[in-house]
């Protein structure tokens, strides 16, 4: 019977203290530095064009395949406003694969790749998971809009330290290069086990990006939405 | 996926430990292999001494290894093997044996009699490897009810290649794109969300051309806004019609699962008919029973006899629905319905055979089926 | 006037046995597991656990799989005990390839290991409430501590989930400044909160009525069925893996090990009950002899090979005794990568246990297994 009343002085003394919840919607926690939504890429503001320079690193490290990237000569490059020889031509993330376990970040050479610490990085409820593929621009956004204000980078510098050891940029864009090459003259011994992705360059954009491209009308993308939602 | 070959493992003669000492005490002249792994002391052991090793591993007073932590199958390409990882509580010991078999005769003596959680275990194992336990008292799959029918962790089973999805997408388009060209006749079966995103993509051509077409002619844009839908509309009804026209699956022969539930579905009938009746007599519960009871061993007899003659089930089956006289059950207007649908695809593609334009063949085919319910009232 | 009054008694009436299916979609049953019991009136008489709804392949899938990449298959098997679950795969990557990783790196994960069975723990009384019938209190209770060990996790990790954060040879990245004092505000939090759950619980006389004295368990029982973790300690066997066979910094550290009597339900609440506490002990110890230093062993490769050789490591998980069987061929993939989920083990006592008795006991029974249905099926 002791205990009874002892269960119930607890409950009350429960009742008397402050609610530990937040309304969520209306109201926001502050999301901690570290935090990791999935994965974008960073803008160089300086060159004006993306840090990523398409080396698939992180398309191959990938667990589960989710990063589809190609590359292209850097025009930034030739006309001698960038160092970087070769860029990012496509990129593609499937969000609705990612499993946010942070290992591209950890890959990159160029720090180019972050784990998204702002609220959009985990709100992202589509009504159809191919909206969920995320193209170049919808990567680049956030950080171009500086709505990514702080990003996390101090993993890259750590955990290049014992894994991937960091490499010097020029190292990295030969590195990069060999990795081109790598895809037209077999594989090198390095390379991870898991068949990674190699796109063929002249591949297109995903269905639902080209099609709407193509068909810029409003009534062209709802009746598409319409469609994919069925499905 | 291609897996490399394992490596031999060096021969070098490794010092045993000490459980692995007390396990050769134990069992004199038996051909112990002994080796060493960064935790346990390992002991691979002969398939014929496997049963007596494990029992003398439980049962010794100096081993005395009483719990099983862990039981693995491993495949080797050529063998497979299953590895117990035992620990002695009262000795505070652990130790590794292994055990190898040829996939070819995959079968190893069942140690859940001495530990009863190898239990699960080899159930799983049994599924996932497709070792058999000889000796097992329960040897049903663990993870599925009915079974895989293929060993998924063995090497010969790889990973799905993972697709890469941009080029199977547009794949799988220009490819639906190519049998629209290549399009008559037969549609071959085309991945349904390729057909999708290439409807969408009709649509959103059609929607595009009639609202340039509303555009030129200067229509308001509400008049717009309707021609566009109506536009939407008829492409619509084109391919709702287009759909229809595609061939049905053919009516499949009763199958064994609808055949088990139609069965039940009768007996019900049966059971629930036989009881109204005998209340309506005002008979005990007992003779109640015995009535239904006796009704059900009818039927059950009937259908034997039915089954006994193969030919004859379906026949009876067909001729259900021809006698009108009880209220139709749900057997019954499925199998009605695939009938229609039989109909349906024959009278469509005798039509097609002839060449009659998409309008024509509807009117034939509601001619068709119009008579097929006249005829089966 | 003699008036017939006797009651209809059992046996005058025929009874059949009927089955009931309880589950996969039961909130009792703590994911998507099913039992289909054989019960004679109120009495159960049989128990056919059925499992496998959430088989994902998780041992095949890191055989194909880089050493670093299984990591994040692991937080996916014991899903509230994530950081033990990669504990032991770094662990047993680590004694597979000789890597010793430096000091610090081991102080972070014993904390974050001791943590996170805090965390579980809480899980379990949280849940297990609602299965005696407490419905939500202890629920809400236990939830609002784990969320504040969440919140904490999160800072370090990122994740509130899937940490991903040991790596074989040390941790992915080191921890924030304010790390100590925000460990230990958070200790004192939960501290607090599992008094409370004390309070609520332990002596409350709907736990005492439903719990003590329900399928006990002998040690040799339990021995024999492969219980582990707290649910072999309640039988009274003091075993811990801990503290019979140390791995990772766990000898340099003092703690008890709690044991339960007759191996009854109550036994296994008073248990973790316990345990919680001991837990908290131990992150106060690692917290005032934590090093500074490096977080991650030196001289690794790009890739990691690991020699050709085999391990069993185990390690004591919330639930009892996860393993991980790591055969490795020398590339940079395992070749074979076995899971010992101690829920597995532990569910498969589950016929044994309950047979006998009622089928509302049968549900608490299922609930103080503590099972994790990711780890069962694998």
């Amino acid at each position: 019977m002791l205990g009874v009343l002892k269960a119930i002085q607890t409950t009350v003394k429960a009742a008397l203290r402050k609610p530990v919840t937040v309304q969520y919607p209306t109201e926001k926690k502050t999301l901690p530095h570290r935090s990791r939504g999935l994965p974008v890429l960073l803008w160089d503001f300086d060159i004006n064009e993306p840090f990523c320079t398409g080396c698939q690193v992180c398309a191959r490290y990938c667990p589960v395949d989710c990063m589809t990237v190609t590359m292209k000569d850097n025009p930034n490059f030739a006309a001698g406003k960038s160092k970087r020889k070769k860029i990012v031509d496509k990129f593609y993330i499937d969000y609705a694969r990612c499993m946010r376990c942070d290992i591209c970040v950890e890959v990159c050479n160029f720090d180019a790749i972050v784990m998204n610490n702002t609220w959009q990085g985990v709100e992202l409820s589509r009504y159809d998971r191919q909206d969920l593929v995320m193209d170049l621009p919808a990567l680049l956004r956030q950080s171009k809009t500086g709505e990514l204000e702080t990003p996390f980078r101090e993993p890259m510098g750590v955990a290049h330290s014992g894994w991937a050891p960091r490499m010097d940029e020029e190292e990295a864009a030969a590195a990069a290069e060999a990795a081109s090459l790598e895809k037209h003259h077999g594989t090198s011994p390095d390379k991870p086990s898991l068949s990674a992705p190699t796109p063929d360059p002249t591949a297109e954009a995903p269905p639902e990006s080209k099609a709407s491209a193509e068909q810029g009308t409003p009534e062209a993308a709802e009746g598409l939405e319409k469609e994919g939602g069925e499905g | 996926m291609v897996h490399e070959a394992p490596t031999a493992a060096p021969a070098e003669p490794i010092e045993p430990g000490p459980v692995a000492r007390l396990f050769q005490s134990a069992l004199r002249g038996l051909a112990l292999e002994i080796g060493q792994s960064p935790i346990d002391e390992v002991v691979s052991v002969r398939r014929e001494d496997f049963a007596r090793v494990m029992e003398t591993a439980k049962n010794d007073e100096r081993l005395a290894l009483d719990y099983l932590r862990c039981l693995s199958g491993v495949d080797w390409l050529t063998d497979l093997e299953t590895v117990y990882h035992l620990h002695s509580f009262k000795h505070g010991h652990s130790i590794a044996i292994k055990v190898r078999c040829p996939v070819s005769d995959a079968h190893i003596p069942s140690v859940s009699h001495l530990w009863e959680t190898a239990n699960w275990h080899e159930r799983e194992t049994q599924e996932l490897f497709g070792l058999v336990f000889d000796g097992h008292p329960d040897p049903r799959p663990l993870l599925t009810e009915e079974g895989l029918g293929y060993y998924i962790m063995r090497k010969s089973h790889p990973l799905a290649d993972i697709e890469e999805w941009q080029e199977d997408y547009l794949k799988t388009i220009e490819e639906a794109k190519a049998q629209m060209a290549a399009a008559t006749g037969v549609a071959a079966p085309v991945d349904e969300k390729a057909l999708k995103i290439q409807m969408a993509q009709q649509k959103a051509a059609i929607m595009k051309k009639a609202r340039d077409d509303a555009r030129a002619k200067g229509l308001s844009p509400e008049d717009e806004k309707a021609a566009v839908q109506e536009a939407i509309k008829k492409f619509e009804e084109e391919h709702a019609a287009g759909q229809a026209a595609a061939p049905t699956a053919p009516a499949k022969s009763v199958d064994e699962r609808a055949a088990k539930i139609q069965l039940a579905q009768q007996k019900a009938a049966l059971i629930t008919k036989t009881r109204n009746e005998a209340r309506a007599r005002g008979v005990s519960p007992e003779e109640e029973r015995q009535i239904v009871a006796e009704a059900l061993k009818k039927f059950s007899e009937e259908q034997e006899q039915a089954a006994a003659a193969p030919q004859a089930a379906p026949a009876q089956a067909a001729a259900a629905p021809a006698t009108p006289a009880a209220p139709m059950d749900r057997a019954a207007k499925i199998q009605l319905a695939q009938q229609k649908a039989a109909l349906i695809t024959k009278t469509r593609n005798e039509a097609r055979a002839r060449g009659v334009s998409p309008e024509e063949e509807r009117q034939i085919v509601a001619e068709a089926l119009k008579k097929f319910s006249e005829e089966q009232k | 006037m003699a008036i017939e009054t006797r009651p209809p008694h059992e046996s005058d009436l025929e009874t059949i046995d009927i089955n009931v299916n309880v589950g996969p979609q039961h909130p009792a049953t703590h994911g998507v597991f099913r039992m289909v019991l054989t019960i004679d009136g109120e009495l159960v008489v049989d128990v056919d656990p059925v499992i496998g709804y959430m088989h994902r392949g998780n041992e095949k899938l890191p055989e194909n799989c880089d050493y670093r990449q299984v990591i994040g298959y692991h937080d996916r098997t014991d899903y509230l005990a994530q950081f033990n679950t990669e504990h032991c795969y770094v662990e047993a990557v680590e004694r597979l390839a000789g890597i010793k990783p430096p000091e610090r790196a081991e102080y972070i994960r014993v904390v974050l290991a001791e943590m996170n069975r805090i965390a579980s723990h809480l899980m379990f009384f949280g849940a297990f409430g609602t299965d005696i019938g407490l419905f939500g209190t202890s629920f809400m209770y236990a939830f609002r501590d784990r969320e504040t060990i969440q919140d904490f996790f999160e800072e370090i990790t990122g994740e509130r989930m899937m940490y991903n954060y040991f790596r074989p040879g040390g941790v992915a990245w080191d921890l924030p400044d304010n790390f100590r004092q925000r460990c230990s505000q958070v200790l004192d939090s939960v501290e607090r909160g599992v008094e409370q759950l004390d309070g609520l619980m332990m002596e409350n006389e709907v736990v005492l009525a439903r719990c003590r004295g329900l399928s006990p368990v002998t040690v040799e029982d339990g021995i024999n069925w492969g219980l582990s973790g707290p649910m072999l300690r309640a039988t009274g066997l003091k075993h811990d893996i801990r503290r019979a066979e140390p791995y990772s910094i766990y000898d340099r550290f003092q703690f008890d090990i709690p044991t339960g009597k007759q191996g009854d339900v109550y036994d296994r609440l008073v248990v973790r009950l316990e345990e919680m506490h001991q837990s908290a002990w131990i992150v106060r110890q690692a917290l005032e002899t934590m090093p500074e230093g490096p977080i991650m062993a030196e001289g690794l490769k790009r890739v990691l090979r690991v020699p050709a050789g085999e391990v069993y490591m185990r390690v004591e998980s919330p639930r009892g005794e996860y393993g991980v069987y790591l055969v490795s061929q020398g590339s940079d993939k395992p070749w074979r990568h076995k899971v010992r989920g101690a829920s597995f083990s532990n569910l498969s006592a589950l016929r044994a246990m309950s047979v006998g008795n009622f089928v509302s006991d049968v549900i608490i029974i299922l609930g103080s297994i503590d099972i994790v249905l990711c780890e069962v099926d694998r």
